[in-house]
């Protein structure tokens, strides 16, 4: 594991709020034990003190009623001991049951990860199946056999991506997504995903733009995930745009830089807004395809990369989609 | 003409349907395509019939498809050919172990077939190391 990888793993270790309970809860039973041991040790001496040097002095047994002085002596270190017992119990018992939850999540993000490594085989028979079928390489095909092949294709395309999300969603929830940073130049990055995007945009009718300062603005990120980050925002702002276009605008203030991806599409109504990174919500979504796991995905990458991502929106005034990054240099 | 025109490609996948698949394609690029139906089939022919590269799945039971190339790796008679491998494993944890078993390069299932064609055609025009 290079130290890039593990100063990340101890991060997340650290944000674990679990492992901060765990952590806080044997600081503060250790804590209970020095307040539990310091609490006893009066009445303890008290107890000696009586036994050892006035038990015998009938005087002062009669005059401070002695017996029950030692009796409540007792009762208080047994009802301490009880109490104190009682306290552990129920701490280790929502501890235990904290530890199972983990455990499922665990066992789901597995899961998840397993189902969609079995998908990718079945999906690479299929696609090479119709690809060699859509070559010739089986014979010519009719106009008529085309169509469906070509639904066929575009079928397992989006299989294709559904999977690939939900292995990120499971790496991202076991927490073993794992960032390849590299010096990038976020004017490259804008500009091929910006070219990625055009054939879409102007199947659609639409006018993507890239407004970028000429000066490079350099960012420690992996190329990879941030390339899906602001794809997922600019093929989301095309799907939901029916005219006009989408600007991608990247600026730069003092130590952070800012891509924004505008829209002059339907908007999101306020009340969906909390609910747009979150996975499985397909706010608005209506006849588009998607997994509801594009947004999800992107906040994580982007909080990883120690950014925030955010979206300004009204009903049908457009959407502007804020991703701020740290600059290097 | 391609650079893949007239080799013999041994590929080795457990699942019929994949062999199939990829026979059929091999084909079409004018290679001579050898099937394996595992990796210990897969190590067996590379010897016996010294293909000019092989095409490893990497999830076959028994012997994995790393194994297999770190094993043929190893061997003085089968060192020089190029191995590339095919894994429906996630691509990015992958590189590493695929450099460690000394595979030429590695593609994620579902690929692109002119994906693959790069590929192949990028490793037969690696020099290789000398038979020893």
């Amino acid at each position: 594991m290079t130290p890039p990888e593990k100063e990340q793993r101890a991060r997340q270790r650290r944000l674990d709020p679990l492992e901060e309970l765990r952590a806080s809860t044997e600081a503060w039973l250790s804590q209970f034990n020095i307040a539990f041991a310091l609490m006893s040790i009066i009445p303890l001496l008290i107890c000696c003190y009586l036994i050892t040097v006035k038990f015998f002095s009938l005087s002062i047994l009669a005059g401070i009623n002695g017996m029950y002085f030692l009796f409540a002596v007792i009762l208080a270190l047994l009802g301490l001991l009880a109490g104190r017992q009682v306290i552990r119990t129920v701490i280790r018992r929502l501890l235990d049951a904290n530890e199972r939850m983990d455990r499922f999540q665990t066992m789901q993000s597995e899961f998840v990860h397993h189902v969609a490594h079995e998908f990718r085989s079945p999906l690479a028979i299929i696609k090479g199946a119709l690809d060699n079928l859509r070559d010739g390489l089986y014979g010519t095909l009719t106009s008529e056999q085309v169509e469906p092949l070509t639904m066929s294709n575009r079928e397992v395309a989006r299989l294709r991506r559904v999977v690939g999300d939900l292995l990120d969603i499971g790496q991202i929830e076991s927490g073993k997504l794992a960032l390849h940073r590299e010096l990038l130049v976020l004017q490259e990055v804008l500009r091929d995903v910006t070219q990625a995007c055009q054939a879409l945009s102007t199947e659609r009718g639409l006018a993507l733009e890239l407004q970028a300062p000429e000066q490079p603005i350099r960012v420690h990120a992996d190329r990879d995930r941030l390339s899906q980050v602001f794809l997922n925002l600019v093929t989301n702002a095309i799907k939901f745009t029916p005219r006009g276009g989408v600007q991608v605008r990247l600026t730069r203030n003092g130590a952070a830089t800012q891509v924004e991806v505008a829209d002059s599409g339907r908007g999101i109504a306020r009340e969906d807004l909390g609910r747009l990174f979150v996975k499985f919500e397909r706010v608005g979504a209506g006849d588009q395809e998607g997994s509801g796991l594009g947004l999800a995905i992107a906040k994580a990458i982007v909080e990883l990369h120690d950014g925030r991502i955010w979206v300004e929106s009204e009903s049908n005034r457009g959407s502007h989609f804020f991703v701020r990054l740290p600059a290097e240099g | 003409m391609g650079v893949a025109t007239g080799k013999t490609v041994l590929f080795a996948d457990d699942e019929e349907s994949m062999r199939k698949v990829l026979e059929r394609r091999l084909t079409a690029w004018g290679c001579r395509p050898i099937a394996a139906t595992n990796s210990l089939d897969a190590v067996r022919l590379a010897r016996e019939r010294r293909p000019d590269l092989i095409l490893l799945d990497d999830t076959m039971p028994g012997l994995t498809g790393l194994a297999a190339c770190h094993q043929l790796k190893l061997g003085e008679d089968t060192r020089h050919i190029p191995v590339l491998v095919l894994t429906a494993r996630d691509s990015r944890t992958l590189a590493a172990e695929v450099r460690t078993a000394g595979a030429d390069g590695f593609l994620q299932k579902p690929f692109e077939f002119t994906e693959l064609l790069q590929l192949i055609e990028g490793a037969l025009a690696q020099p290789q190391p000398l038979r020893s």
